[in-house]
């Protein structure tokens, strides 16, 4: 997408935008500029040339309008926890949306909730766990992240397996448009048939299409058993030994969550948190199962034992209490930063194959790691194919670093799966979007020219330049 | 451009500002970002200042500094990182650099920068970060029953805001004489800790301050030091070793821990019913040394008393006053108090209780600017209260 930026941005924009929102939300000071200049593990830095933090939605329309009219790029961002460098801008307006973090509706009698795009994930939990409701995304974000950015990137995280990613519970949105406008898509409603989906292609639509300014979600009840465990498959083989078991286990159920944990990345989960949080084997998979009565929690238990144990897991771990299942969770959610610390780069992987193909994709990438003599670490939801893997490097190993994740992706694409499954395209993966998607890139192209013309909308994002 | 030189000891901390991974897991539980917003309030924000700043595409703005100086030092954000980094040595090691950057009249035009002259002068001269006169140390003693002896087995280290403040230093030592606990104080030749000044990046202060404090103790030949101040306890603690380069020749105790002594000996008796609704608000420097269950069981103890738990484990868990914040920007401060204040409100309680005097400070503050129905009160003054055999004055 070629995109017009106008930077720096002229004085007299800079003060109509302060007229709209008010001079005390919104800056160009350095500081605003460096702190909101790159996100999540990505080792890019770009400055906005002006940051605003507006309260509603006719600010932001209003805000939108103006840099339609001026062909100014314009980013929204939420927590800023994308990976890919999805929330960040180079020139232009940057959006902070959390100060629109208000819950606007809660309807328990419907099981619906109306939200702003800023809401902490957390914290519409928190909120609605007391109606004994649940919007049961959890990425392992999930303490910062907002629900705008979890539509923008049609999030997922740690119980996918048996809820679903975001799209499976955002019923309507609002959404201020490239030219200022503001519609509304979708019902409150459970399903409906009537023309075209638009609310879904909005999500995941890495705001290149239009601001986000209301989400209504759907919500389901909160189980009221749950359990986790450690299940050790300590064998040479233990890679295949875990996925046979996962694959007989799923055929029977589905358990909330089912996490794998390479062995490089349980040694570095200890070293950091300075005690022994997971155990140390060959592949360490988490199993996390919900269930609204104990004893149905109890069958569960032993199906996943029994199967595990006959597929040569040699212990299997069921946390005692909320304390130990916490802090099993926080090992899992350490896993992606810790193997990276001390390199100066990482590249993060977040492919998705189809899950007969995940002992491929895996074995696959332990070769890569080999061959280029890389320490690569690997993470993954593996029960439903996704496989985050981590290639640490310093600045002499960029090229082989790179290289090894080209040739993964490669490898991804060959087997049928995607090149990212729920992080966002952002910067870092747009040089395989035409490998992905061939030909029904050009119709995302001709929708995001309708929509957003002068191509304002977070520019540089999911597209590769057009060729001339 | 790399800015290494200007920023010797920032510079050392490069590692560390590196392996930030830009997670904002930090940000879950910072009170100064829950109320500032920005992303340049935020730890990871700071970090990548700090980045900035090193490798140069950032600029030392007044917000920059600013923004650095915007912090309680809490240590939430410590607890929070998945990388294990100890932020808070990050932005002590800037501190110290601005510090030294001002001591040679590099940053005259920062108003920020000289608010922190200006207090650590007033800790130079006075050896109280309040503008206290050095010889009213002891007016807390006027009027009390309290014969102190030269040397003693405990040394009750008074601190700053309990010796002028004079409540907290009356109350601990009234507890203290009616458990006939061997104990004195350093009298009118204590100093302050230095806990400000440590916060503040004034390296020569701390370390004249903890030279002097270390040597009045050795001389009253005590083999523990009790204090009712948690910042004094930290530095005694922590710092003092740090700096010194060698152990400790005493135990540093905070009161809480003291009165759990007496509780296990069975010489702490708390009679008198108060028929209370609490929420207990942990100082974070009593949290850095894992000292949550010592007020709690205190509290307990005494009739009455109904201890409400914020199980909700999401609230700010900062008084605001922390890192010398109330000093340098107490709007700041005081909101964030209010914040805690509301959460004790929500819980049901009729009184938020501390041990802290910096907490004590922020919170009657801010109950007082914002009119919240709620008291403010010392643990200390809860024990005082109801002890059977306590002292009247
Ligand atoms: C340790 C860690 C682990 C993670 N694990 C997972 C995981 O398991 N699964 C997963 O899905 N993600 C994961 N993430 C990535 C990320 O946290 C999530 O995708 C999250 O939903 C992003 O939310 P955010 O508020 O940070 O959004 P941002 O990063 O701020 O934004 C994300 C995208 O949405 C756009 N956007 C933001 N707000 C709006 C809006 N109002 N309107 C339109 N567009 C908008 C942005 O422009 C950007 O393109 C992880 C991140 C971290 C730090
Ligand atoms: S120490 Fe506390 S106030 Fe300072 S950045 Fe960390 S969490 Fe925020
Ligand atoms: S939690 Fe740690 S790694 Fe993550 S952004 Fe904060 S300082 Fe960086």
């Amino acid at each position: 997408m070629d995109v017009i930026i106008l930077s720096p941005l002229e004085n007299v924009i800079i003060e109509k935008l302060a007229e709209i929102v008010g001079e005390q939300f919104i800056s160009t000071d350095d500081a605003d500029l460096v702190s909101y200049s790159s996100d999540f593990m990505i080792d890019v830095f770009l400055k906005p040339d002006v940051v605003i933090l507006p309260e509603n939605t006719p600010q932001i329309a209003a805000i939108v309008k103006l840099a339609n009219e001026n062909s100014i790029a314009i980013t929204p961002r939420g927590a800023g926890t994308a990976t890919h460098g999805g929330s960040i801008a180079q020139g232009g307006i940057l959006l902070d949306l959390t100060r629109m973090n208000k819950i606007k509706e809660l309807d328990p009698i419907s099981m619906i909730a109306t939200v702003e795009p800023g809401v902490v994930y957390e914290d519409l939990n928190r909120i609605t766990g007391k109606s004994g409701l649940w919007f049961p995304i959890e990425p392992p974000s999930g303490a910062v992240c907002t629900a705008g950015g979890m539509v923008g990137n049609n999030a997922s995280g740690l119980m996918a397996l048996k809820y679903g990613t975001t799209k499976d519970y955002v019923l309507a949105l609002e959404v201020v448009l490239a030219d200022g406008s503001i519609i509304k898509t979708g019902k409150s409603v459970l399903k409906s048939s009537s023309g075209y989906d638009l609310v879904h292609l909005f999500v995941g639509s890495e705001g290149t299409l239009g601001i986000i300014t209301e989400i209504t979600l759907r919500l389901i009840p909160k189980p009221m058993h749950l359990s986790t465990a450690f299940a050790s498959f300590p064998s040479l083989n233990g890679l295949n030994d875990a996925m046979n078991a996962i694959y007989e286990i799923r055929r029977v159920l589905t358990p909330a969550g089912i996490e794998l944990i390479d062995l490089q990345t349980q040694k570095a989960i200890n070293e950091v948190e300075k005690e022994k949080l997971v155990p140390e084997v060959e592949i360490l998979v988490i199993f996390e199962i919900h269930e609204f009565s104990a004893a149905g929690l109890e069958d569960q238990k032993d199906l996943i034992e029994g199967v595990a144990r006959k597929h040569n897991c040699n212990e299997i771990h069921w946390a005692k209490d909320d304390e130990e299942r916490d802090r099993m969770w926080k090992a899992r959610k350490a896993a992606t930063v810790v193997s990276v610390r001390s390199r100066t780069s990482t590249l993060l992987g977040d492919l998705i194959v189809p899950i007969k193909h995940v002992p491929a994709i895996i074995r696959f990438i332990q070769e890569v790691a080999r061959e280029k003599d890389l320490l690569i670490s690997i993470v993954g939801h593996a029960a439903d194919g996704n496989i985050h893997y981590l290639i640490p490097f310093n600045q002499n190993e960029s090229k082989k670093a790179f290289d090894a994740g080209d040739a993964i992706v490669y490898k991804t694409i060959e087997l049928g799966g995607s090149i990212t499954a729920e992080h966002g395209v952002g910067l870092e993966k747009i040089k395989y979007m035409e490998l992905e998607h061939g030909e029904s890139l050009s119709l995302m192209r001709a929708i995001k020219k309708i929509l957003d013309p002068k191509g304002i909308m977070n520019p540089g994002k999911i597209f590769p330049a057009e060729k001339q | 451009m790399n800015n290494e030189k200007q920023f010797p000891n920032l510079s050392n901390m490069r590692d560390r500002i590196i392996e930030c991974v830009k997670c904002a897991f930090c940000k879950a539980d910072c009170v100064i970002s829950k109320e500032l917003l920005w992303e340049s309030a935020s730890p990871r924000g700071k970090m990548l200042l700090l980045r900035g700043l090193l490798d140069g595409f950032g600029t030392l703005t007044e917000k920059t500094i600013k923004s650095l100086y915007n912090c309680t030092f809490c240590g939430e954000c410590v607890k929070d990182c998945l990388a294990g980094i100890s932020l808070e040595d990050v932005f002590l090691a800037i501190r110290k650099d601005l510090f030294n950057l001002s001591q040679e009249n590099k940053l005259s035009e920062s108003a920020i920068i000289h608010k922190v002259d200006m207090l650590c002068q007033r800790l130079q001269e006075n050896y109280n970060p309040l503008g206290n006169l050095p010889e009213e140390r002891t007016i807390w003693e006027l009027g009390q029953d309290i014969k102190l002896p030269r040397t003693a087995e405990i040394v009750y280290f008074v601190g700053c805001m309990p010796a002028y403040y004079r409540k907290s230093a009356r109350t601990t030592s009234q507890i203290l004489k009616a458990l006939n606990a061997n104990f004195t104080t350093l009298g009118s030749s204590e100093r302050c800790c230095g806990s400000l000044s440590f916060f503040l990046g004034d390296e020569k202060t701390t370390k004249e301050l903890a030279h002097y404090n270390i040597t009045r103790i050795k001389e009253s030949g005590a083999k523990k030091v009790v204090t009712s101040c948690p910042g004094c306890f930290s530095m005694l603690k922590r710092e003092y070793p740090k700096i010194l380069g060698k152990k400790s020749e005493f135990e540093v105790m905070h009161i809480s821990e003291l009165l759990i002594e007496f509780l296990e000996k069975d010489q702490l008796h708390c009679k008198s019913e108060l028929n209370l609704s609490v929420m207990y608000h942990d100082p974070c420097e009593l949290t850095h040394f894992d000292i949550y269950e010592q007020p709690r069981r205190i509290l307990k103890e005494i009739p009455g008393i109904k201890l409400l738990e914020n199980s909700e484990n999401a609230t700010p868990t900062c008084c605001g006053g922390g890192g010398g914040l109330m000093s340098l920007d107490v709007n700041l401060s005081t909101k964030i108090a209010k914040r805690r204040l509301e959460t004790a409100l929500d819980l049901g309680a009729e009184a938020l209780i501390t041990c802290c005097p910096a907490c004590i400070a922020a919170f009657t503050s801010a109950a007082m600017e914002y009119n919240m129905p709620i008291k403010i009160i010392d643990l200390l003054d809860l024990v005082l209260q109801s002890l059977e055999n306590k002292i009247e004055n």
